[in-house]
This record gives C-alpha cells, sequence and structure tokens, in this order.
C-alpha cells in the first residue's frame, strides 16, 4: 500500500503541471505559380522540461493545397522541431488577391492527467500566397516611423505588382500635412516592375521645418494610366509630457486619492516622472503632494497617483498647481479642485418625523369626521 | 695595486652591464611570449588597408503560450437542494461543501509577438448534467495592462471581462496579449453552476476546451 502511495506521488511530481505550444514563424509568404508544389519549414516550440506531441491541422478556403509530412510532432524538452510541409497550387484559375491558409498546432493531451475542466493550448500561423490580377494592378504600403525632433525622417513607398503584366512606370507624389497644412512634397517615379516584383522608393529628409507633433502622408500615385495611393500617420516627438486629467472632487474628512493621468510625446523612454501638487486657498498656500516617480515608454500614457488628506480642509473650492518633472524639465497645470461635504441622511430621524405626519393626518381626519 | 689573477673593477663594470642587458633581454622575451608586449615596438596607423565585417542577426516572430495548469479540478462535494443551484467557481471567494478551490486558468504570452486569444469548449449541456446548468468564463490581467492600455473599461478594452458563456466555437479572450515580461499574463475564471439534479456517483470532465493564440497582423 505505501508502495502505491510511492509511485502515486512520483507521478505526481513527473506530469507536468502546466501546458505550452509555440510555432516560429508566424507567417510565410510563398510566390505563387499554378500547377507547382512549393515546400517550406517551420518550427514546434516546445517551452517545457517535458516531450510534447503537437498535432497539425489546415484551416481556410485552401486549406487542402497544404500537406504535412508528419500530421502529429513530437518534440523534445526545451527544443525547436523543424517541420517540414508543402503546398500545391492547383492548375486551375484561383480568385485573384492575397489569399492564405492558417496552420494550426494543438498540443496533444496524451498522458496527461484529465480530470475536471482539462485545457489545451494551440497556436495558429499563415501561409500566405498572391494570385495576379489580370492586366496590370499594383499595391502600395507607405512607412514612416514616428522620430524625435532634429531627427532625419526616412520615408519608404513600397510597391508590388500584383498584375500578370508588367507596369512601365509608376509617377505620383508623396504629401505630407499637419493640421491640413502641407509641410512637404516628394516627387516618385518608379520604373518596370515585373508582375509578382516588388519595389521600392526611399527618401529621408530633414525635420529642421518640421514642429514636433501628429503628421499624415499621402502618396498619390498612377501607373500607365492607374491611380493608386498609400497613406500612413507619423508623429515627431518632442520632450514633453503633457497632465491629460486629474481628480476633481474630494470628500472632506477622507483621505482622497488624486490621480493625474499624463501623456508623453517623446519618441524614447522618459524615466523618473513624477508631479508636485502645490494646493492653495484665496493665495495661501494649504499643502503640498508629491507622487512616486514613474516611467514612461514612448508615447505612453500613464497614471500618477498621490494621496490628499481632507479631514482639516474646509469644503469649497482650492487652486492647485500640478508641476509635472521629467528629462531636467517641467510641465505646469493650473487648475481647482472641489472639497464637498458629504450629507448623511439620519434614517431615524425620516422615521420620526413619518410618523408624526400620519399622527398629525389621522388628528385632523378624526376632527373632521367628529364635525361632519 | 692589481694582483696576477685577481679581476679589475673595469671587467666587474663590463660584467655587471652584461648581467643587466641579459636581464632586460630575458624579460623582454618572456614579456613578449605573455603577450603583454607587441614587437614591432614601434606602430603607426595603417594608411589605407582597412578590414570591415558584417554580423547579421535575423530574430524570426515566434508565438507561444503556456498555461499555469493542465487542469481546474473542482474535486466532490454536495448540492443544494431544488430549486436552488450550487454555484461553484475559481475566484478567491469560498466554494460551498467540501469542493475544491482551484485556481484560474493563467495565460503567458511566452512568444515574441502580440497575439490574439481565443477559447471554445464544450458546451454547458453536453459538460454538465442536470436542469439547464451553467459553465461560463471570464478574462482579466493578472499582470497589470496584460491586455492592452490601461485606464481603459470593457467595453472599450481588447479583453472579455464579462462572465460569458462557454461555447463551441471560438470566443475573444483578448484581441492583444502583450509580450513584455511585466505585461504577457491574463486570469481565466471558470463559473459553474449546479443543477440539484445533476446525476451524482460520476465525473464530470470537458477536454474540449482550447486556449488558441495567434498572431494575424497583415
Amino acid at each position: 500500500m505505501k508502495k502505491g502511495y510511492l509511485i502515486l506521488l512520483v507521478l505526481a511530481m513527473i506530469l507536468p503541471s502546466t501546458t505550452a505550444i509555440g510555432l516560429s514563424p508566424t507567417s510565410i509568404f510563398i510566390n505563387y505559380e499554378p500547377g507547382v508544389t512549393k515546400t517550406f519549414n517551420f518550427f514546434i516550440v516546445n517551452n517545457l522540461g517535458v516531450d510534447m506531441d503537437a498535432s497539425l491541422y489546415t484551416d481556410g478556403e485552401y486549406a487542402t493545397f497544404i500537406t504535412f509530412k508528419e500530421p502529429v510532432v513530437r518534440v523534445a524538452p526545451w527544443q525547436n522541431k523543424e517541420v517540414a510541409a508543402s503546398i500545391t497550387f492547383p492548375s486551375t484559375l484561383l480568385e485573384p488577391g492575397p489569399h492564405h491558409v492558417k496552420i494550426g498546432a494543438v498540443e496533444n493531451p496524451a498522458n496527461r492527467v484529465t480530470q475536471g475542466i482539462a485545457p489545451r493550448v494551440g497556436i495558429e500561423m499563415k501561409i500566405k500566397f498572391d494570385i495576379p490580377y489580370p492586366g496590370k494592378y499594383a499595391r502600395f504600403q507607405l512607412d514612416i516611423p514616428y522620430i524625435n525632433t532634429g531627427e532625419k525622417l526616412p520615408v519608404t513607398l513600397t510597391t508590388k505588382s500584383l498584375g500578370k503584366e508588367t507596369i512601365n512606370t509608376i509617377q505620383g507624389t508623396i504629401t505630407i500635412s499637419n493640421d491640413e497644412k502641407i509641410q512637404s512634397i516628394l516627387p516618385v517615379t518608379i520604373n518596370s516592375v515585373q508582375s509578382e516584383e516588388e519595389k521600392s522608393y526611399h527618401q529621408v529628409l530633414t525635420t529642421e521645418n518640421l514642429l514636433p507633433g501628429d503628421y499624415h502622408a499621402q502618396a498619390s500615385l498612377t501607373y500607365d494610366g492607374i491611380y493608386g495611393e498609400a497613406n500612413t500617420d507619423f508623429r515627431i516627438g518632442s520632450r514633453y509630457v503633457n497632465v491629460t486629467n486629474y481628480t476633481k472632487t474630494f470628500e472632506q474628512g477622507k483621505i482622497g486619492e488624486m490621480i493625474i493621468a499624463i501623456a508623453g510625446r517623446w519618441n524614447g523612454n522618459i524615466d523618473d516622472v513624477y508631479a508636485t501638487i502645490d494646493v492653495a486657498q484665496e493665495g495661501r498656500g494649504i499643502t503640498t503632494l508629491k507622487t512616486p516617480s514613474i516611467s514612461l515608454g514612448p508615447w505612453e500614457s500613464s497614471i500618477l497617483r498621490t494621496y490628499i488628506e481632507t479631514a482639516t480642509l474646509t469644503p469649497g473650492y482650492y487652486d492647485i498647481v500640478i508641476t509635472l518633472h521629467y528629462l531636467g524639465g517641467s510641465t505646469v497645470e493650473k487648475g481647482q479642485i472641489l472639497i464637498y461635504k458629504k450629507i448623511h441622511i439620519n434614517t431615524t430621524y425620516i422615521l420620526i418625523v413619518a410618523i408624526a405626519l400620519i399622527v398629525i393626518i389621522d388628528i385632523l381626519w378624526l376632527l373632521r369626521k367628529r364635525k361632519s | 695595486m692589481n694582483h696576477k689573477g685577481e679581476i679589475t673593477n673595469r671587467t666587474l663594470l663590463y660584467l655587471s652591464i652584461l648581467a643587466i642587458f641579459i636581464t632586460l633581454f630575458g624579460a623582454t622575451v618572456s614579456f613578449v611570449k605573455l603577450g603583454k608586449v607587441e614587437l614591432p615596438l614601434i606602430t603607426g596607423l595603417a594608411a589605407s588597408s582597412t578590414a570591415t565585417g558584417t554580423v547579421n542577426v535575423t530574430i524570426s516572430n515566434t508565438i507561444s503560450i503556456s498555461l499555469n495548469t493542465s487542469f481546474v479540478d473542482f474535486g466532490n462535494g454536495s448540492l443544494a437542494a431544488a430549486p436552488s443551484y450550487t454555484p461553484i467557481n475559481t475566484t478567491a471567494g469560498t466554494n460551498p461543501s467540501t469542493f475544491n478551490e482551484p485556481y484560474g486558468l493563467v495565460i503567458r504570452n511566452d512568444g515574441n509577438v502580440d497575439i490574439n486569444l481565443t477559447i471554445n469548449g464544450s458546451t454547458a449541456a453536453q459538460f454538465l448534467g442536470g436542469t439547464t446548468p451553467s459553465y461560463m468564463w471570464n478574462a482579466s490581467d493578472n499582470e497589470s495592462n496584460s491586455c492592452g492600455a490601461s485606464g481603459l473599461n470593457y467595453s472599450t478594452k481588447n479583453i472579455t471581462g464579462n462572465i460569458t458563456a462557454m461555447s463551441n466555437t471560438h470566443t475573444r479572450v483578448c484581441s492583444n496579449l502583450t509580450f513584455a515580461d511585466a505585461t504577457d499574463e491574463i486570469i481565466i475564471e471558470i463559473y459553474l453552476n449546479l443543477s440539484a439534479d445533476t446525476p451524482a456517483g460520476r465525473t464530470y470532465t470537458d477536454t474540449a476546451v482550447q486556449l488558441r493564440g495567434e498572431h494575424f497582423i497583415g
């Protein structure tokens, strides 16, 4: 009997208490060729210290195009297992445009304790391919990263020919605007793009004349007389953190939590951001509060917290000055907070009044009845 | 006076200089062998020959998720008399009777991309017996901001925070589970409402629950 318990204990220690599965990469692009079979590989990731079986499947309209060498893959502990697969494109016509097939892997529950609710984990990736359009067809993508003021601005326009015919010339402009005002216009020319070919236009701009803020870029192009466009938004950052909101009302007699919402406008990390809050009434300083420091990521919004003791403060409006400190600079926001007194309703008094009213009504009713 | 067979002062001087020279030479050879000194001792900047090297590293996108447990076991217990139902769940509150207090399902994004997470499983009728039982779940951040930015409520956030019935079809749990170490965990709580006429003497198991992660940008 004791031996049996020991075996159970050992089994409980060996059996995995967690489940996990991984897949890499998250998508693969295959060049489409009708009637051709193409092979590709991907990896199943085992992040556990025990063997894992993964069942593979496909999903989507073109799921039958995919074949796996092995439908179930065993992966050793802490290892990646390379899986070979192939895609066979039919010779028949398919609908033009971008398509994909999903490939999924589900952790196999074999040899696992299953009682109660026994979840499995699975992941999916995409196998993508483009079916060429008849004639000429171009897809455009405009990429402009977020930068900081003073830095160079790289502008990249990528075009891919998804039609069966070669595109001779692509011409047009990239317009950069801010608050609906045009800041810069770049002429674009790309020559000879074969079917399925991808070409890029690249330009680096100086930003001396561009103020920090939010920008919009639009590429308006014609390829052999056909119109196409691409759009993107980007930002130019400055060393600035903005106060976007803060708690404005507090109940008297309590320790009130003051939340200050802030938003970073810098394309990089800002460490050691904190606020001091000066509270005053009619020009007389009442108290100064300070929040703990936090770190902000690029363009990140977050909140700062501090607490205000309102027991000694009389109800009314108070002037506050919030000063945000960061990167050796500061932002000042002025405003007001309201300390209010909560009216407590005593139910005993309400009941006494109600009973008194009923008694008065009864007396009045009795008097009236006697008179009549 | 110079006696025959004695060494003169001059000879001693030469021998001393020779000894110092041999010592310096030996020390230099030793340092060169140890790599402390490089010869030739006079060096200069090469005027025209420059060798450069390039190291390229490409990191593949990997999608990977893990669960804290391979099963949620409520154990066994007694049911409330009809028409009441017996509610048991994985939250901090105490379950009635002798039912276990299992922890919820903690899902962690172990990959290097943000993922969309969905769940499916058996319906309440498929999983449990008795009259109109319920089998539900809801999700919340186990590490703050794991599923989207802070300051958003559930109606605008990317997480299904309201209690939702388990379904055969995949339902959104979190549409943006991030991968940074401090913000990569969410928790799914399970809620069961057991009917008083749930047949006793058998164990109810749902092996159809699947949590699926996908990274489908573009």
